[in-house]
């Protein structure tokens, strides 16, 4: 009993940890990031992205989730319109790194552009949609493809060298 | 690093069930908010969510202002800030004038006579905006405390531009209020465009209701003109304030009329009416200060 109690604990210290890191990320996403082309870097999915490569487990999930809850809070759209597309982009990777050796950079590059593509139409589709997609496609999902595979690969770095010096998840 | 499964022995399931939790969780939490079930919770995060923000903000200007410390402070740049503030007086200057003579036309017509841009306002800070392109909307450092109320017009200005309509209060808070900002798709308002014939020299006002495009991938988008309206390419449109003057009760009425919104920049057939795309003056979200009109004189 006290040892289910113990892990019980733990499982919400745990979730209770990348929460709060999440909404760090959410928060410096919003408010200290410098706009370029009028759009800044989706700091929370391209951390979900990198951690879900490099560590293999809950952690890309979990900042997806409460990032995506936070982002809601702050952009007032309905809660879970930034988490959708986030998950699926999660699910996706671990899908593909399954399959791929995930030393290739081109790789993280690949799946914060897919990513990025998913997150923007699931965000597009949960509030209300599109008639014009071409100019959806132009000022929209090209300014925030662009702006989040440029920080990519720093993003991932800095995570790397994270990772490399804490990997187990606590 | 190796293949995902290579490198870690734990078992793939893990993850993935913690996914389909969290997804689950999510639609959950979005099929509630849709109902508005969470609107007393979502409510109350903004009033407490403030302080971090305002003073996140705060450090983000700063250190703006800093680096323009460093690369700004040159005789020139000080110069184009005076030419771009000059630019603004004259161009308001110039709008009032020309929206002055049609309503001095409506005036003679009603036999009443109002006081030009006789706003009154209270001033505020940007202390946060949305984090992408799902919502355009800013919050400020004023709120009911304040005498803000949804619907009140929020003008601002930037780089010698008129002073021109951002948005309107959305949500209101004790200290803090939220602004949709007119190129939002949930902003429609009413407004006409300015225009002079080029061969009588008449002021001519076709109207319409502009709706905000951002998400749709556009700017603004004036509806519902008169097929037979004459109009052009770059010409002002400014508001309307039609729900004003009929007296409604809704928050769009607190819309007075004839503040400057933007430049055609193109039309077209719209059905059986005419449709023109309208650009802001500005981006909305550049600006950090911003003048509440709490009423007119």
């Amino acid at each position: 009993m006290d040892n289910r109690r113990r892990r019980l604990s733990e499982r919400i210290m745990l979730h209770l940890r990348w929460a709060l890191l999440a909404t760090l990320t959410a928060l410096g996403q919003t408010y200290l990031l410098p706009s370029f082309l009028r759009t800044t870097t989706d700091l929370v999915l391209i951390s979900g992205v990198v951690w879900t490569l490099l560590a293999a487990d809950q952690r890309g999930a979990m900042v997806v989730f409460y990032g995506g809850i936070v982002l809601d809070l702050l952009a007032f759209t309905t809660l879970g319109t930034h988490v959708i597309g986030g998950l699926i982009t999660v699910a996706i990777t671990i899908s593909i790194a399954e399959r791929l050796p995930t030393d290739n950079w081109l790789l993280v590059l690949l799946l914060v552009g897919t990513g990025t593509l998913i997150n923007q139409l699931a965000i597009i589709v949960l509030t209300g949609g599109t008639s014009n997609w071409v100019g959806w496609g132009s000022i929209i999902l090209a300014p925030a493809a662009i702006v989040n595979l440029i920080s990519a690969l720093p993003i991932f770095l800095l995570l790397y060298w994270w990772y490399e010096r804490r990997p187990e998840l606590e | 690093m190796a293949r995902y499964s290579e490198r870690h022995s734990l078992d793939t399931r893990r993850p993935r069930l913690i996914l389909l939790w969290l997804a689950l969780i999510a639609i959950v939490l979005y099929g509630l908010d849709t109902q508005g079930a969470l609107d007393p919770v979502t409510d109350r995060t903004a009033p407490l969510l403030a302080p971090v923000t305002r003073a996140l903000t705060a450090t983000r200007q700063g250190i703006g202002s800093w680096l323009g410390g460093i690369f700004g402070t040159s005789d020139l740049a000080q110069e184009n800030e005076r030419l771009k503030a000059q630019i603004t007086e004259l161009k308001n200057e110039n709008l009032a004038l020309r929206s002055a003579e049609v309503e001095n036309m409506q005036l003679r017509r009603t036999a009443g006579m109002r006081e030009r841009y006789g706003w009154q306002t209270i001033t505020a800070n940007v202390v946060g905006r949305t984090p992408d392109s799902a919502t355009r909307q800013i919050v400020i450092d004023r709120g009911s405390d304040d005498g803000l109320q949804p619907g009140m017009p929020v003008v601002s200005h930037v780089d010698g531009s008129p002073d021109a309509l951002i948005g309107l209060v959305d949500t209101v808070t004790n200290k803090t209020a939220t602004v949709l900002l007119i190129t939002d798709v949930r902003s429609v308002i009413s407004g006409y465009i300015l225009h002079r014939d080029p061969q009588s020299g008449t002021l001519l006002q076709p109207n319409g209701e502009i709706e905000g495009q951002w998400q749709l991938g556009s700017r603004l988008r004036m509806r519902q003109i008169d097929r037979q309206a004459k109009f052009a390419v770059d010409d002002d449109v400014l508001t309307a304030g039609i729900s004003r003057q009929l007296g409604f009760e809704a928050p769009a009425a607190r819309i007075p009329p004839n503040i400057p919104i933007g430049k055609v920049t193109s039309l077209q057939p719209d059905g059986n009416s005419l449709m023109a795309e309208i650009n802001p003056y500005f981006d909305p979200e550049q600006v950090q200060l911003v003048w509440i009109i709490v009423g007119v004189d």
